[in-house]
């Protein structure tokens, strides 16, 4: 009995204490992180960094119960510590270009230079947006392939948006014969861009020309359409543009080059 | 006997483990409350309670809209307004946390739209007292609250596929 309660004295209780810190100390983690995530989800934060951020707390908060639990049974942890600070450093500089992925991942979600959904061109890659993951960005292109850059890579290249404005303008050009009445012409495209039902009226459409093109008068038409209808118009426009000059007898050129002999002294 | 007790209920390990139990004990009960008040246990269930007491809110702005001479009580029924957008938005943000989990789950998202569109309506209808349109709100206020039963029922539906999936799990 003597030793029993000697035994208890001196570790039994601490084992107990132990025990009770890890049972009651995870149960309350798990209760925090369920109203942590409802928080994070509810403050519209994206569901990639949700995950991230409710494991990182999880990881952190498990790491401090159980140096917690270490001091309860009198063992240093100063030691555990430097161990681990160590080991993180090491760990840091071996993956640092994945590490480097996390960390673009979440300036990419911060910083929302795009979302889900948009059609985006990065360097040299165009597609929609699936996914913005934390160590990739997942595209899909007009031909259905999937594309999955490192956010690394998407962080350090120029990045074009073409969803976020509700509208574009396109810009269509005519090469006419220099034979041609510039005016008439003119006035032709501009009726064509005009009715066509998805180009907008406001910006207004504007059609110009110039004499730069060695055979041709150089026609440029500018037109506004929804983001969403920009290549419904263009395929439309382009079609249109075409079919009107020719029912006009307008002529198209194609490139002439005139060669003269010169007949030397004799021969 | 009772001086081993009195040596084990003395000792100093003792009483430490003693202040540990009930300290964790009194933080975990906190905790759970804090659980249990925020329904993420069971957030289908929290969720339908709070769409119950939206269903009220509705009420007292319809009351305040349909009744004679309802624009002098304007300023009450944008008070009202005011409770409805916050309980739409506790409902809204456990749904939204259930769908975290679960995207594929078109019950719960057809009702979360349901919820979603509900200070709307409610906005507008008071927006045409103030201008004193000639809008038959009392059909507006009927369509909502057969809204409203409909994303319960959706949220039951849901709450009932889930016991299933749990079952069959098991």
């Amino acid at each position: 009995m003597e030793t029993f309660i000697t035994f208890l004295d001196n570790i039994g209780f601490s084992i107990l204490t132990v025990i009770v810190e890890l049972v009651f100390g995870y149960l309350i983690i798990k209760n925090i992180l369920k109203q942590i995530k409802v928080l994070l989800i509810a403050s519209k934060m994206d569901n990639s960094l949700v995950g991230f951020v409710v494991t990182l707390l999880k990881f952190g908060m498990m790491l401090c119960l159980i140096l917690l639990c270490l001091s309860t049974l009198n063992i240093p942890i100063t030691g555990i510590i430097s161990a681990i600070s160590a080991a993180t450093l090491a760990i840091g500089l071996a993956l640092k270009d994945i590490l480097s992925s996390v960390a673009n991942g979440i300036m990419l979600v911060v910083n929302c230079p795009f979302k889900e959904g948009d059609y985006v061109e990065i360097g040299s890659v165009s597609g929609s947006i699936k996914e913005l993951k934390l160590l990739h960005t997942v595209l899909t292109t007009p031909d259905n392939k999937q594309v999955m850059l490192p956010n690394s890579q998407v962080f350090a290249t120029s990045i074009t948006n073409f969803s976020v404005n509700k509208t574009r303008r396109m810009e269509i050009s005519v090469n006419v014969d220099y034979a041609e009445d510039p005016e008439k012409v003119k006035e032709m495209l501009l009726g064509v861009a005009n009715s066509h039902e998805l180009v907008l009226q406001d910006p207004a459409p504007i059609c110009h020309y110039n004499y730069s093109k060695d055979s041709s008068i150089y026609f440029f038409v500018r037109v506004w359409t929804k983001g969403s209808d920009y290549w419904t118009v263009n395929w439309d426009l382009n079609e249109q543009l075409t079919k009107t000059l020719m029912e006009n007898g307008i002529q198209i050129p194609f490139p002439q080059v005139t060669v003269s002999y010169r007949k030397e002294a004799g021969k | 006997m009772n001086e081993y007790l009195v040596r084990i209920t003395t000792s100093e390990s003792f009483l430490a483990f003693a202040a540990t139990l009930i300290f964790m004990v009194i933080l975990y009960a906190i905790v759970r409350y804090f659980t249990y008040r925020s329904g993420v246990n069971d957030l289908l269930k929290k969720a339908d309670m709070r769409i119950v007491k939206l269903k009220k809110s509705v009420r007292k702005v319809r009351v305040l809209c349909t009744t004679p001479g309802a624009k002098s009580f304007l300023f009450s029924n944008v008070k009202n307004l005011k409770t409805v957008i916050r309980r739409q938005k506790k409902a809204s943000r456990l749904l939204c946390a259930y769908l975290f989990d679960d995207r594929d789950d078109k019950d719960v998202a057809e009702a979360k739209a349901i919820v979603d569109a509900v200070p709307d309506t409610c906005r507008s209808a008071i927006v045409n007292v103030a201008e004193e349109g000639g809008e038959n709100l009392n059909v507006k206020f009927d369509e909502l609250s057969s809204e409203i039963e409909r994303a319960r029922a959706l949220l039951i539906k849901a709450k009932d596929l889930d016991r299933k999936k749990e079952l069959l799990q098991l």
